[in-house]
Formats: C-alpha cells, sequence, structure tokens
C-alpha cells in the first residue's frame, strides 16, 4: 500500500486547466494522477470457491468539468448568475454530472444534478442543499464515473466477460432499498454484447451505470488470476461529506494520498454510535486476500476501557487503524438516525 | 469421550481449512459485562471449554435433555470452541476468568448452520467428559443467527450479555449467583449435571410412581 501511496504521490500533477470557454471557469483544478484499484482472482483460496469478493474504493475523482461560485439557493435550485452553461449541459441518462459544495457548512457536500438551464443560470440537484448555500459558496461540477470510463467502453481493463452467470460481477449498493444493481461484460447470447445490468441482457449501460468517488464498488471476480485496473483521474482535495443511512453502507475512500485512520477520518466527531461490540457503529474492512473481515467499532464503556476497539480485542487501542485508498469499507449504522461522515482530507497539499 | 474428542478435531481442522476462504465469522464471548461462573457463583477458570453451535433440537428438548451430555452432543452441530479467558478481555490472568472473547471463521453452509439459531454451551471443565456443570445459552436478538456465506458481510456479534435471564436464554444454568471480574455485573451461572445413574434413577422413580397411580386407579 505504501508503494501505491509512492507512485499516486509522485504522479500528481497540480495543472491549471482552461475548463469551459468561459474566462469565469478557468481556475486552478486539482492535482491529477493515477492508482492500481485491486481486483481478487480466487487463486489462494482452497478449491471449490467459485468467486473472490474485493471491496474497490474509486480514490481517483473525475476532472473538474466546471467551478465558480453560487449567487442564491432555493429549494433543489442552485443559481450561478455568471455561468455560462448549456441547456441539460449537465444532465441526461447518460451525461451524468454531480456538484459538490467546496465551502461554507455544506462544504464537501455533493448532489446529483437533475437539470441544467442557460436562461436561468441554475442547476437543479436531487437533494435540497439550499441551507448550505449563501452568496459565494464556491462549487465544483463533476462528471460521475460511468463503467465506460473505469473499465474501458469494451471492458479493456480485462474483467471476465461472459453471461450473467458466468462474467465478473460489479455491485453496486443502494442504501436506501438495500438492493444490489450488478453490473457485467456479456460476450454472448440474446441481447448483444457490451455492458449490461442483470435488469436487462439487451440495454446498454456502459455510460448510465455511474458512481460517484464515495460509493464503495463490490468486484466478485470469477475468474483465478488477480488483476490491477489502473485509475487515472484528479485528487480530490478538501473535506469530504458522505451521507450514511441507517443499515448497511458501503463507502469509500476518495483519497489517493495519506493515511485514513479511524483516528483521523473524523468519524467519531460526525457521529459514529458508540458502544459495546454489539450496539455500537461498526466499520467492517475485508481483507481480499483472506477473505476475512476487521470489524471495529467506538467502545465507550464495560471491560477493557474506552477507544477505537476490533472484535479481536475489547483493550488493544486500534484508533491507528487504516481504511486504504483505492479500497471501501462497510459501515453499519445501527443507531436509528442517519448522519453525514465529514473526512478530513488526510494529507497536506500543496 | 475419545469419540467427542475425534469430533473437537475434526471442528479444529475444520476451522483451518477454512481459514482463507470466505465463509462465516462470528464474534462470541463474554466480553462486554458478565461472565459466566460455576453453580456457586464463581467465575470459570481459564481453560475451561465453551463451544459454540446449533442443536437440532428445540428448546423444550434441550431442557429435557440437560442431563443426557451424549444425546445432547449427537444433536450438536459445532462451528467453534474456545476456552475461557482466550482474548484477555478484562486483562492477563485471572482478571479474565469467567470471560472469553473470539472471532471464528467457519462456513455456515457447508454445516448447514446458516440463519440457525446460535448456542453457547460451556463447562466447568478443559473437556466435556471432564465436566460436572454445564450452561447452555442462547437469545432471542437477531443478531444470533448463523450468517450466511453469501451475505455481505457474512458476519455477525453476539455476546453472553445478550442472554435474557429467562428460559427464552437459559436453557442450563442460571444467573445471578456471584460477581464477574469486573466486579460489578451478576455471573450467568452453570448448573450440575446430573450422574447417569442420578438420572437412571429418577427416570426408573418415574416409571414406579406411574405405574403405581395406575394401579390405585384401577383399585
Amino acid at each position: 500500500m505504501r508503494s501505491f501511496t509512492s507512485i499516486a504521490a509522485a504522479l500528481f500533477v497540480a495543472l491549471s486547466l482552461a475548463v469551459g470557454s468561459s474566462s469565469a471557469q478557468t481556475v486552478a483544478t486539482d492535482p491529477v494522477g493515477f492508482l492500481t484499484l485491486n481486483v481478487k482472482g480466487t487463486t489462494g483460496f482452497p478449491g471449490g470457491t467459485t468467486s473472490a469478493l474485493s471491496f474497490v474504493g474509486l480514490s481517483m475523482a473525475p476532472l473538474v468539468a466546471y467551478q465558480a461560485s453560487l449567487s442564491s439557493a432555493s429549494g433543489n435550485t442552485l443559481v450561478d448568475s455568471s455561468a455560462t452553461w448549456t441547456d441539460n449541459q449537465f444532465n441526461g441518462a447518460t451525461n451524468n454530472y454531480y456538484v459538490e459544495l467546496l465551502t461554507g457548512t455544506g462544504a464537501g457536500i455533493t448532489s446529483q444534478i437533475t437539470g441544467t438551464s442557460a436562461s436561468g443560470k441554475s442547476i437543479t440537484t436531487a437533494d435540497n442543499l439550499s441551507s448550505f448555500v449563501t452568496a459565494g459558496t464556491t462549487y465544483r461540477i463533476r462528471k460521475n464515473w460511468t463503467l465506460a470510463a473505469l473499465f474501458g467502453p469494451n471492458n479493456e481493463s480485462g474483467l471476465g466477460g461472459g453471461t450473467s452467470t458466468t462474467a465478473d460481477e460489479i455491485l453496486v449498493l443502494n442504501q436506501s432499498t438495500g438492493v444490489y444493481t450488478t453490473y457485467y461484460y456479456k460476450t454472448s447470447g440474446v441481447g448483444g454484447t457490451g455492458w449490461r445490468s442483470t435488469a436487462s441482457t439487451s440495454t446498454d449501460v456502459s455510460l448510465s451505470g455511474f458512481f460517484k468517488p464515495t460509493d464503495g464498488i463490490l468486484i466478485r471476480r470469477h475468474q483465478s488470476a488477480d488483476l490491477g485496473v489502473p485509475l487515472v483521474g484528479a485528487v480530490k482535495l478538501g473535506q469530504t461529506s458522505i451521507p450514511i443511512g441507517i443499515g448497511l453502507n458501503i463507502v469509500s475512500n476518495p483519497y489517493p494520498s495519506g493515511t485514513l485512520t479511524l483516528g483521523n477520518s473524523g468519524l467519531l466527531g460526525s457521529g459514529i454510535g458508540q458502544g459495546t461490540s454489539t450496539t455500537a457503529d461498526l466499520i467492517q474492512v475485508l481483507n481480499p486476500a483472506t477473505g476475512i473481515y476487521t470489524t471495529y467499532y467506538y467502545k465507550n464503556s464495560g471491560v477493557g476501557g474506552t477507544g477505537w476497539r476490533s472484535t479481536n480485542s475489547t483493550s488493544v487501542d486500534e484508533s491507528n487503524a487504516a481504511l486504504p485508498f483505492g479500497t471501501s469499507f462497510i459501515v453499519q449504522r445501527k443507531v436509528n438516525s442517519s448522519f453525514r461522515w465529514i473526512m478530513p482530507q488526510p494529507f497536506t497539499y500543496p | 469421550m475419545k469419540q467427542f474428542k475425534s469430533f473437537l478435531l475434526a471442528g479444529v481442522c475444520a476451522f483451518v481449512s477454512v481459514a482463507t476462504s470466505q465463509g462465516s465469522q462470528v464474534t462470541w464471548g463474554a466480553a462486554q459485562s458478565n461472565g459466566v461462573g460455576d453453580a456457586s457463583g464463581n467465575p470459570l477458570p481459564t481453560g475451561d471449554l465453551v463451544l459454540i453451535g446449533h442443536f437440532n433440537l428445540t428448546n423444550a428438548q434441550i431442557m429435557a435433555n440437560g442431563g443426557n451430555t451424549a444425546f445432547l452432543m449427537a444433536n450438536f452441530v459445532q462451528y467453534a470452541s474456545d476456552f475461557i479467558g482466550d482474548g484477555q478481555p478484562n486483562g492477563p490472568g485471572t482478571a479474565s476468568d469467567g470471560y472469553w472473547l473470539a472471532n471464528s471463521i467457519n462456513s455456515s453452509n457447508v454445516l448447514s448452520l446458516q440463519n440457525t439459531q446460535i448456542y453457547y454451551w460451556v463447562f466447568n471443565s478443559t473437556t466435556v467428559g471432564g465436566a460436572t456443570q454445564q450452561g447452555i445459552y442462547t437469545s432471542t436478538a437477531s443478531n444470533w443467527k448463523f450468517p450466511d456465506d453469501t451475505a455481505v458481510p457474512p458476519t455477525t456479534i453476539t455476546d453472553l450479555s445478550e442472554v435474557q435471564h429467562t428460559v427464552a436464554g437459559i436453557l442450563w444454568g442460571s444467573f445471578g449467583t456471584g460477581i464477574s471480574r469486573d466486579g460489578t455485573s451478576p455471573l450467568y451461572n452453570l448448573a450440575p449435571i446430573p450422574e447417569p445413574s442420578t438420572v437412571g434413577l429418577v427416570t426408573f422413580g418415574l416409571i414406579c410412581a406411574a405405574a403405581a397411580g395406575r394401579r390405585v386407579r384401577r383399585s
């Protein structure tokens, strides 16, 4: 993992990119770089194991498409009176973008863009962000990661193709419903070839299947060999605000550098549920090589003292346990309310 | 006894063989507050045996056959075993008497245990055959089910403190005699295992009583 850090850090290039044509949009963007997403194969597992699970994290962000300052907000509408965008520029079934607030009380919050108005100089978002916006709140717009962008339009990444029952599976959890959407690269049979979901053998989802950098992705690989998938993108700067709902959440570390640990993750200050191993919210990290999960929680009572603990010991301090980049992990919210995980940027830049 | 040792060894071997596969994981023990003690209220010493698994019996059948360890064992599917003191939940040495903490990995699906009820079976000895007391505990809490291997994540966390202090949770044993090593929490207690001869005498006595009753009714 340290080599990842070195590679990624060495390749970060701070670029001043002109995004768009307006001078109002010409700004310094995030540094860029790449990392390798490790997808575990079945090699190393006992005979009979037909698949291996990897929790992948999209620790590079898509490049910034637009950034500026907001003038106002009302309901689900954000207004930038200097905007130069065109109608529907940032929305559509295969043209998915999201906005991130960079400053103010909502810094790090993201929301899917559902409408773009040139004349109104406004964008409509899936969530009501108006309470976080004042005149001058800065924002960025990025395109979501898509299957085509992550794994190649024709599966150039080398994931195992096939049918829905034989191909490597990419699973994305809908937190609110608890239902997974399963994607795969289809190579034969009725419905043609290409990226598909298990909902349809014929609908191309290469651009409509999309993800944000904080989305955790599970890959269930049916091939024996491990696979490295290169991910090229921007280094996300600034804090990140991640919604954590009741129940199961699969969250990615969106930062490709630094060491995000339980202690510096901001989880405690954000409202992670404390308690015992049976009552506290749980953070679970899979070791893909062994298939074993390590479960962490914040202990606030009982034998063994208080602090970050794993279920391996009631007394060993786990505040330095890492949440590695390039991976995702489970947050099991047991407390009967949601919260926003304010995750600080775990490295210094510039 | 030899049969049980073979069974235990097979369980350990199964544990090792799946340690690197994607099976299920169960965190279990007495590691939060309440420990487990003998019938007199003394926390069990380090090294006493604890088992986790599932009985292919109803709770009523388990309670009715609490004195017949061989019968219970024949109907028990063991997921893992451990010993009092492991994990040192309350620190080293005698401080962890009555406590243990284990993270066990096995295949629920191979054992056909997925989504079945979890039971703790605790003995006042390092072996089943050497025990004179035992405790059998479960809980109605939803986490006391063995996870399906294919679940994401295939894990559950349980603790003795979740066991209800009624017949819903304590199938053999009791609660409240003596204090745990944390100095405040009451112990879950084991109860004596009747000697086979005692069981036989009691059974014989019951049969005689029934026969006598029948004779009285006829006359």
